[in-house]
């Protein structure tokens, strides 16, 4: 049927008859003063319509025609400035079932606007643009920067004839920067303060407040940990627990210390090669070890290796470059120029990290390779107690020679048997101020060298009386032996580890007497330096405290899955995307060839080509991800796809201006996040007018802010915050929040049982909940969180019975309201009910209750009160729900009333969004 | 135009959206498409037998493979051809013959194993067998993804969510699709929550668990001391409260919130009836072989039939007892007994209420077993296995397709996994290849860009 079209069109003025007779009333119909922009109007047409068959696609294309190229379409079909003359136009207004284009038999229809549209666009002369995204962003520098949001956004209002909404009320725009900056919604106090100020100057301290609060990174780490598919397991058949919980604390910190966007990219994807990494950057690089990997017996090692190898591609062309590479895996993709060979040198990158496809035993053995982690406050505490350490441990009953030079009698060669006694005489030995040793010996403080193999010390002081408690502090190196008054205390091997906080071993006081005392120390080193100083002390026992602490502190380390590079894997083109298929070619790697050219061939290039200016794509996909937490949709809707089958950006100027000032700004987000909530787009009201309703429903123009649905965490972790359960510490391992029984039953090897956090673990935030990847927490399921066995860049909001059912009898959901019930109740306060409900409800929902509101509120109140009187057994059975104990103060069937008005507070859609 | 395009562009440009409609369809939740007139049937029940039931001792008999018993497997089948737990013993491949005896059964002769006593003798007639079936995945994990999504990448919506999108729900008061699992008989693979997941389409037609431990569905139980009467008035104050909220704003989300806790609370209300066998005479019960929704898969087939009349769109049991490495004689008896009876009563039943006329019932699991011995079991085998389907359209008391002499491949007839999908969505009165959804910039279907129907097997 396709037969090709240079032959068909042969007989020009048959075919032009033709087009008069239908093709002009088109025209006529069309606006002719409307100017058609390519990549606007006529590109996504053409992509969705005829690309499949006429576009990138070399192996699938039909007729050998290009619609996806200029050059080619003006060779074959099309006549710039003249749609009569084009075939292109003959084909897609006939009225002949063998002639029309799409083909009858095709899936894709034109419409009568689509046809007008491609129509105009050749009669003005057929005028290409290459696609939007895949040229770099440019900006018109004359915009000032505070106000360039506003001013682009204003312009294409004025278009319209419309303009900015008012003004939302404060407790809105709380509200909204509240959840918007960190996930939470405001405390009363804040609500308060906001009022304090003009909105613009309100705005701007809470927005500074909020940014610079750890729950930012909190915040912001939820899309990026859905984008790289962070999870506590391994997702594929048994779906064990493995260890990356250090790499979901890196983002967080990451984002509040706003480590610049390309330092973040560089770390993740080659933290590992950085030269002297940190453990962080090593905790960082860890993003090439998330994805799934298998433990199933009986699965082929290479076909699970081209599975990881495709699943990285995918995602780190998703989150990075919002582009579709992972459809060129089996040929060339259909709608974007990546060849199946940009696709497999790409995957090529992360041939060199060190992994296999089956994982044997990994219940027992793990997951290959892993590092262990302290985490960044455990650092910071072992840091303070260490310094405390060096302040406290000072000796003073002998003192050692860490401050000033402490003198002792020494000697190299090898003295008499009784050497150690107090009467021994020494003063053939020579005087000297310790420490001894040899300046190779690292951090010591030498004050007399020492060079030969062994040292002999001695001090003598006096003691007025003997103190309760004695402690011997030294730094040795290696091998020592110590003796009060002629009696060995002790044989320390090796050396200390700690140069300025000497060790401290507790000595027998029995070994001192009163007045005069000899310690002598003989020291024995056997290669590299050498060091010995001693001091003794009455007073360290809170030392001895907080030395265990130390140590406890460092085996809270955590286990991280590493990255490790090795020689790497061979990769080929897999024809049709078949693993078992060797015939293809080896690639190495390189970036989609039409994106660069630059040669590439590690992670670390392929990390800094991605923050090049040469990539036009990862500024842009990134601040698009941005305005959709500040404004519910990106400025391009598509966040996954910004190629030809993405969407066209409701604001090209803007999303290029950001993506300009993003990158100028030293990759700065926290500059970016201030830009946009400063903006006075951001703070309108989103109530919309009669007219907005019909010219732009979907508020693209954003003539008003949005209403949307808080993300699944977000509503775990408003009912704690409002409640007050909600336990505020940043990071550690993931946690178990309460969970129905038996949700687990269809895992398997090992089967096991969820187990509920006790204590402070189960009111963490919602970020920190045990990530499942089969059974994710049904709570956080039912408002969309993603299994993360995929990258996911566009989160749903769906409104579920399901959902509903959560928020209705989640014992999460019945503790919070529980515990803001009895709070409310004994705040002394508040004396009569409608203090109390209007109390509850500017805590929940940071405004004034109407006094409808109210008026249901107490009617709920009334009716409970007199039903739970009735039925004391109930309201002991519902104020006992949660791991805290049921309040004994408190009469239960008053506190049950009360519980059932919490809950209405929790359940409202009001409470759920933001606004 | 086509129809179903024009609706989907209404509802995705309106400002109402779904939830407006679903103020004013309140008594089902509509699908995105209208279903062709020539549909046959409403409704899906698959019995998926988890693990890989082997179709050389349940529905394919192979004389050869007797004879052959105990002797090297011909090279000539088994070369550059995927294995997955035989992979060390590539070089002494031997033949193990059927562990069990096959007879003709019913008008139709159908050759069933003696295993199965119930399918064989009660519902030869009623069923279309496939012994040519074909799959791509040689794993449980990603055969189960692939059985239910068409693709083995995560993330993708399953067959289930599909067609509740596509069609909606009928039944006002439960979800519109819905799963149960059940164990016994062979080691039990995990099934993990991505098979009855709605992957890209909105979360609301994402399967149900319906659990026979705990909740029967999650979080449907009120709170302890919550008794039915004040769990509504906690709801209608709720209502109350949202709707005073929506007097300024008018927004369709809001009243959407709204009758989706009036959703709620119906299912609260109707799944403890829909779990209580009481009502069920001792004929029915005996039927099925069960007491009570116990968990057992037994008892899951009633449930299924509940369901289905209550007009739940999509049901899916999963027995997870069919990995018979070793021991495969004793395995599949074992697993059968547990099965056989209530999978015949469940068309029987259906049968008798006219209800398998539009209700399709699907029989099978994720992939078949070797011809060749694993010790005394059969290996994970992707190039052959069987499947049966009854009712909604499908020509009862036929065998479609055949396997080599061996039953090692689909010779005749091959039906390939997409084959099946085309196949089910074409009796539901959809057109696979333009039931579509937009995704990543590409419009995704569930038979991914393949797909036949097996025009010899319906009706």
């Amino acid at each position: 049927m396709h037969i090709p079209i240079t032959i068909r069109y042969r007989s020009r003025n048959v075919l032009r008859l033709l087009i008069i007779s239908f093709g002009a009333t088109l025209v006529t119909e069309s606006k002719a003063s409307e100017i058609i922009e390519f990549n606007r109007d006529v590109r996504p047409i053409l992509a969705d319509n005829c690309w499949s068959c006429h576009g990138p696609d070399a192996g699938n294309r039909k007729a050998k025609l290009r619609l996806d190229k200029r050059e080619n379409a003006i060779k074959e079909v099309i006549v710039p400035g003249n749609a009569d003359q084009s075939p292109l136009i003959q084909r897609i207004l006939s009225e002949d079932s063998d002639e029309i284009m799409p083909p009858q038999d095709h899936r894709k229809k034109l419409t009568v606007p689509e046809k007008n549209k491609i129509v105009d666009w050749i009669n003005q002369g057929a005028k290409w643009q290459d696609h939007w995204a895949w040229i770099r962003p440019m900006r018109n520098n004359d915009v000032p920067t505070e106000k360039a949001i506003d001013w682009f956004l204003n312009n294409r209002l004025k278009k319209e004839n419309l303009k900015f909404s008012q003004v939302a009320p404060a407790h809105v725009i709380i509200r909204r920067l509240s959840f918007d900056l960190r996930g939470l919604p405001p405390t009363i106090k804040e609500v308060k303060e906001f009022q304090k100020y003009d909105t613009e100057e309100s705005i701007k301290r809470a927005a500074e407040s909020f940014i610079s609060s750890p729950s930012f990174g909190e915040r912001m780490a939820v899309h990026w940990l859905d984008l790289v598919r962070y999870a506590d397991t391994n997702g594929y058949h048994a779906d064990i627990e493995w260890n990356v919980s250090p790499y979901r604390d890196y983002v967080i910190n990451a984002f509040n210390d706003n480590m610049p966007f390309d330092q973040f990219t560089l770390e993740q994807i080659a933290g590992d090669l950085i030269p002297n990494a940190s453990i962080e950057q090593k905790v960082a690089a860890g993003y090439n070890r998330l994805n799934m990997k298998s433990t199933e017996f009986g699965i082929q090692d290479k076909e699970y290796l081209s599975k990881y190898a495709a699943d990285r591609v995918r995602t780190t062309a998703t989150t990075w470059l919002g582009a579709t590479l992972g459809c060129a895996e089996c040929h060339d993709h259909k709608f974007d120029p990546f060849s199946i060979r940009d696709f497999y040198s790409f995957a090529a990158f992360f041939a060199d990290i060190k992994s296999v496809g089956y994982y044997p035993d990994a219940q027992k053995k793990g997951w290959g390779e892993t590092i262990e982690v302290i985490d960044r406050k455990n650092t910071a505490k072992i840091v303070e107690l260490e310094n405390a350490l060096k302040s406290m441990r000072q000796s003073d009953i002998l003192k050692d020679s860490r401050k000033e030079g402490n003198t002792w009698q020494y000697t190299f060669n090898k003295p008499d048997p009784e050497w150690n006694l107090p009467g021994y005489d020494d003063s053939k030995w020579k005087r000297g101020e310790a420490g001894f040793g040899s300046s190779e010996t690292p951090n010591a403080k030498v004050r007399t060298e020492w060079k030969s193999s062994d040292i002999w010390i001695r001090n003598a002081f006096d003691l007025k009386q003997v103190p309760k408690k004695i402690f011997l502090l030294i730094q040795h190196d290696e091998d020592a032996s110590i003796s009060i008054n002629g009696n060995n205390i002790g044989n320390l091997k090796g050396y200390s580890t700690d140069s300025e906080a000497y060790a401290v071993h507790q000595i027998d006081t029995t070994h001192f007497n009163t007045g005069k005392n000899v310690i002598a120390i003989h020291c024995h080193q056997t290669s590299g330096g050498q060091f010995i100083d001693a001091g003794l002390s009455s007073e360290v026992t809170a030392n001895i405290e907080i030395e265990k602490k130390i140590k406890e502190l460092r085996q809270k380390k955590r286990k991280m899955l590493a990255t490790v590079s090795v020689k790497p894997r061979t990769v080929r083109v897999l024809p049709r995307g078949d693993w078992m298929d060797d015939s293809g070619e080896i690639v190495s790697p390189a970036v989609p060839q039409f994106l660069s050219k630059n040669e590439t061939s590690s992670r670390t290039d392929l990390a800094k080509w991605i923050t090049s200016r040469e990539n036009p794509l990862t500024a842009r996909v990134f601040v698009n991800r941005l305005w959709k937490i500040f404004f519910g949709n990106g400025i391009s809707r598509v966040l996954d796809d910004i190629g030809s089958q993405g969407e066209w950006p409701s604001h090209p100027e803007l999303i290029d201006w950001l993506a300009v000032e993003f990158m100028e700004s030293g990759w700065n987000v926290k500059h970016i996040v201030n830009l946009i909530v400063n903006s006075k787009a951001y703070r309108q009201s989103s109530l919309e007018n009669e007219r907005l309703k019909v010219t732009d429903p979907e508020n693209r123009l954003i003539a008003r802010q949005s209403r949307f649905r808080i993300e699944a965490e977000f509503i775990r972790d408003n009912a704690l915050a409002v409640s007050g359960l909600l336990v505020k510490k940043i990071g550690g391992p993931s946690v178990k929040p309460y969970q129905p029984v038996g949700y687990w039953e269809n895992l398997n090897f090992p089967r096991r049982t969820y187990k509920a956090d006790s204590g402070s673990a189960q009111y963490r935030r919602g970020i920190y909940t045990h990530w499942q990847r089969q059974f994710l927490h049904p709570a956080l399921l039912a408002f969309d969180a993603p299994s993360r066995e995929e990258c996911t860049a566009n989160r749903p909001r769906s409104n579920t019975p399901l959902a509903a059912l959560v928020l209705l009898n989640d014992p999460t959901q019945i503790e919070a309201a529980r515990t803001m019930a009895q709070k409310t109740i004994t705040d002394p306060a508040l004396n009569d009910d409608e203090s109390k409900i209007s109390s509850m409800f500017m805590l929940v929902l940071s405004r004034q209750a109407l006094g409808s509101e109210v008026e249901g509120l107490k009617q709920l109140l009334k009716k409970h009160r007199e039903k739970f009187l009735k039925d004391p057994k109930s309201a002991n059975e519902l104020v006992s729900i949660g791991q805290e104990p049921a309040p004994e103060n408190i009469d239960h069937h008053e506190l049950a009333p009360w519980i059932s008005v919490a809950r209405v507070l929790l359940n409202l859609h009001e409470t759920i969004t933001r606004n | 135009m086509d129809p179903s395009l024009l609706r989907r562009s209404f509802l995705k440009r309106s400002s109402i959206g779904s939830a407006a409609l679903m103020s004013f369809l309140k008594d089902s939740s509509p699908g995105m498409i209208k279903p062709k007139e020539s549909a046959k049937c409403k409704r899906v029940i698959v019995l998926c037998m988890a693990g890989g039931p082997s179709h050389l001792e349940t529905f394919d008999y192979k004389p050869k493979l007797e004879e052959l018993d105990g002797k090297p497997m011909p090279k000539s089948f088994t070369e550059g051809q995927q294995i997955a737990q035989l992979q060390g013993q590539a070089n002494n491949l031997k033949v193990l013959g059927p562990q069990h005896k096959f007879a003709k059964y019913g008008k139709s002769g159908q050759e069933i194993s003696t295993a199965l006593p119930n399918i064989a003798n009660k519902i030869p007639d009623d069923i279309c067998i496939i012994r040519s079936m074909q799959t791509e995945q040689i794993n449980h994990d990603p055969a189960h993804t692939f059985m239910n999504t068409g693709s083995i990448i995560s993330g993708r919506p399953s067959m289930g969510s599909w067609i509740n999108y596509g069609l909606g729900s009928e039944g006002a008061n439960l979800p519109g699709f819905v799963v149960l699992t059940s164990v016994g008989g062979g080691q039990s693979q995990p099934i993990a929550a991505r098979q009855w997941h709605s992957g890209f389409l909105p979360s609301q037609y994402q399967g149900v668990r319906l659990r026979s431990k705990g909740d029967p569905v999650l979080y449907i139980n009120n709170p302890k001391g919550v008794t039915a009467d004040r769990q509504k008035d906690v709801i209608d104050t709720i209502k109350n409260l949202n709707m005073i909220g929506n007097q300024t704003l008018k927004d369709p989300e809001i009243e959407a919130r709204i009758s989706q806790y009036e959703m709620a609370f119906r299912m609260q209300m109707s799944v403890p009836e829909l779990v209580d066998f009481s009502d069920e005479p001792k004929h029915i019960t005996d039927l099925y072989g069960t007491k009570g929704a116990d968990g057992t898969f037994a008892a899951n087939c009633l449930l299924a039939r509940r369901l289905a009349e209550r007009g739940v769109r999509f049901i899916q049991l999963y027995h997870r007892g069919w990995d018979h490495h070793g021991g495969i004689k004793k395995g599949v008896e074992h697993t059968a007994k547990l099965v056989d009876q209530a999978s015949a009563a469940l068309v029987l039943d259906l049968k008798e209420r006219g209800l398998l006329d539009d209700t399709l019932v699907v029989w099978g699991g994720e992939f078949g077993r070797t011809p060749m011995a694993q010790g005394n079991g059969r290996d994970h085998h992707i190039k052959a296995f069987s499947m049966w389907m009854a009712g909604g359209g499908i020509k009862p008391g036929i065998t479609y397709g055949a396997t080599d002499e061996l039953g090692y491949s689909a010779e005749k007839d091959i039906v390939h996994v997409h084959d099946f999908h085309a196949t089910m969505l074409n009796l539901l009165g959809i057109d696979h290849e333009k039931f579509t959804y937009r995704y990543q910039g590409r419009d995704f279907r569930l038979t991914d860009v393949h797909g036949k129907i097996l025009k010899d097997i319906i009706i």
